[in-house]
């Protein structure tokens, strides 16, 4: 639970700082570290599923009120991104290619459910391209990322013998 | 009634138990994004405070970090130190001229905006340096974090620009830290009134968005049929609340128009670096 939430705070505050040295039309670079958090965590909260979903709402929560000023839209939006992570992990299991493979996914549905919610209220055109460059745009740092995470948190979790269900 | 047909009916109650469930939800959530997001109204103290707290954590984080990326752009442009010396000494010898023109401008312009009744013009702003914090984390927002607010005297709806030109406008403030809204947002309802200089006239029409394939903004509503040269300049008109008035917004680049030739668009390029935006500047009104 503790490393659970170290990674959480860690990848909550590195995608901010990450931000300024990416450009704004990145095409490829853009961090979305926080859900990368969300698919790096689950493994180890495995058992508290409710901890979780938790863990999940809060990080939604702040994500709101800290960069995007759209308050409960995100927590919402995370949870049902942690519950989709939690369906993707009963079909893969944890490994190096998994993690990239599942954190590609989870960005890809966090993506397209924000994406279509503000077309829907109105406050963004539909566009093919724009969805496409929105999913594509955060795919390869991300999964850097998740590798990176994965190998740092497997290991301290082999050290420390902290419960990890693969 | 047999044990199979019982727990079929079981089944099918919790199916639409489900979808009912869905369903509400959907709508609950959308109605929710909706009432938040289109909401134009300042944040509570809570979040404010929130907002600061945790915003402060991340200028404190980030302080190492930049100092490297401080030392390495310093590096960089060491490297070009003599071309910049000479730029610059070319550029003192025409300060003179420029000073001298300048206030020539200003009386003109003094006596225009007696004569035109105009009460809001770039003059009439004082200028708020900031350090950028964070870059467009929601990424459909097109947003960014910079390092002033209310305590420095930001207000809501106050221009953002650069060296360059116009980057957005100020949407939210909290005490110490506010978020920009950039042009480049693909937000319908993020429209600004332009003006194309040609010649000696002004050719009106409405910044409508930004193309981002091609990078670059479109221009519609223009009734005007005169001819709309290449590189002609982009302003503000300082009509709306938003903008004052002859804030460099870009460059034409390529006009259209419709089959009818009756409505143009204009594709305008920006000379703003948006891979770079590191500093930027508030224009405060000075009556506010």
């Amino acid at each position: 639970m503790q490393l659970a939430i170290i990674i959480t705070i860690f990848s909550f505050f590195l995608e901010s700082i990450v931000s300024n040295f990416v450009s704004i039309n990145s095409q490829l670079f853009l961090p979305l570290f926080s859900i990368v958090a969300l698919v790096i965590i689950y493994p180890y909260l495995k058992k508290e599923r409710s901890s979780y979903f938790k863990i999940a709402a809060v990080l939604g929560f702040f994500y709101d009120v800290v960069y995007t000023d759209t308050l409960i839209v995100n927590l919402i939006l995370f949870v049902f991104t942690a519950y989709f992570i939690e369906k993707i992990n009963y079909a893969l299991s944890n490994n190096y290619f998994n993690v990239a493979i599942i954190t590609g996914l989870a960005i890809t549905f966090y993506r397209v459910i924000t994406f279509l919610v503000l077309v829907i209220i109105g406050y963004l055109p539909f566009s093919w391209y724009a969805l496409f460059l929105g999913i594509t745009s955060s795919l390869l740092l991300n999964m850097i990322y998740a590798i990176i995470l994965y190998t740092i948190t497997d290991f301290l979790s082999q050290k420390y013998h902290i419960t990890k269900i693969d | 009634m047999n044990k199979g047909d019982f727990m079929y009916e079981k089944k099918t109650i919790d199916k639409k138990y489900i979808i009912f469930i869905v369903v509400f939800v959907v709508a609950l959530v959308l109605g929710i994004t909706n009432a938040i997001i289109m909401n134009k109204e300042d944040l509570s103290p809570i979040e404010k405070a929130m907002k600061d707290a945790t915003l402060t954590v991340t200028k404190i984080l980030y302080k190492p970090v930049q100092v490297v990326k401080d030392k390495m752009k310093e590096y960089q442009e060491k490297q070009d130190l003599y071309e910049k010396y000479k730029e610059l000494e070319k550029k003192v010898k025409e300060t003179d001229l420029i000073q001298s023109e300048k206030e020539e401008l200003e009386k003109e312009v003094e006596s225009l905006k007696k004569t035109l009744e105009l009460n809001r013009t770039l003059s009439e702003s004082s200028y708020l340096n900031a350090t950028v914090v964070n870059r467009n984390i929601g990424y459909w927002y097109n947003t960014i974090t910079i390092d002033k607010g209310s305590y420095n005297g930001v207000k809501k709806d106050m221009p953002v620009i650069v060296s360059e030109g116009l980057i957005g406008k100020i949407t939210k403030v909290t005490s110490f830290n506010s978020t920009v809204k950039l042009i480049t947002s693909d937000d319908v309802n993020n429209k600004i009134s332009v003006k194309i200089k040609v010649n000696d006239k002004y050719v009106y029409g409405l910044l409508s968005g930004y193309d981002k394939k091609k990078q670059t903004f479109i221009v519609e509503g223009i009734s005007d049929n005169t001819e709309i040269p290449k590189d002609a300049t982009v302003t503000t008109t300082g009509m709306g609340d938003s903008f004052p008035s002859g804030i460099v917004v870009g460059k034409v680049k390529r006009v259209t128009t419709d089959n009818f030739d009756l409505a143009k668009t204009v594709e305008v390029t920006s000379s703003v670096d948006y891979d770079d935006l590191s500093f930027v500047t508030i224009l405060k009104r000075n009556d506010q």
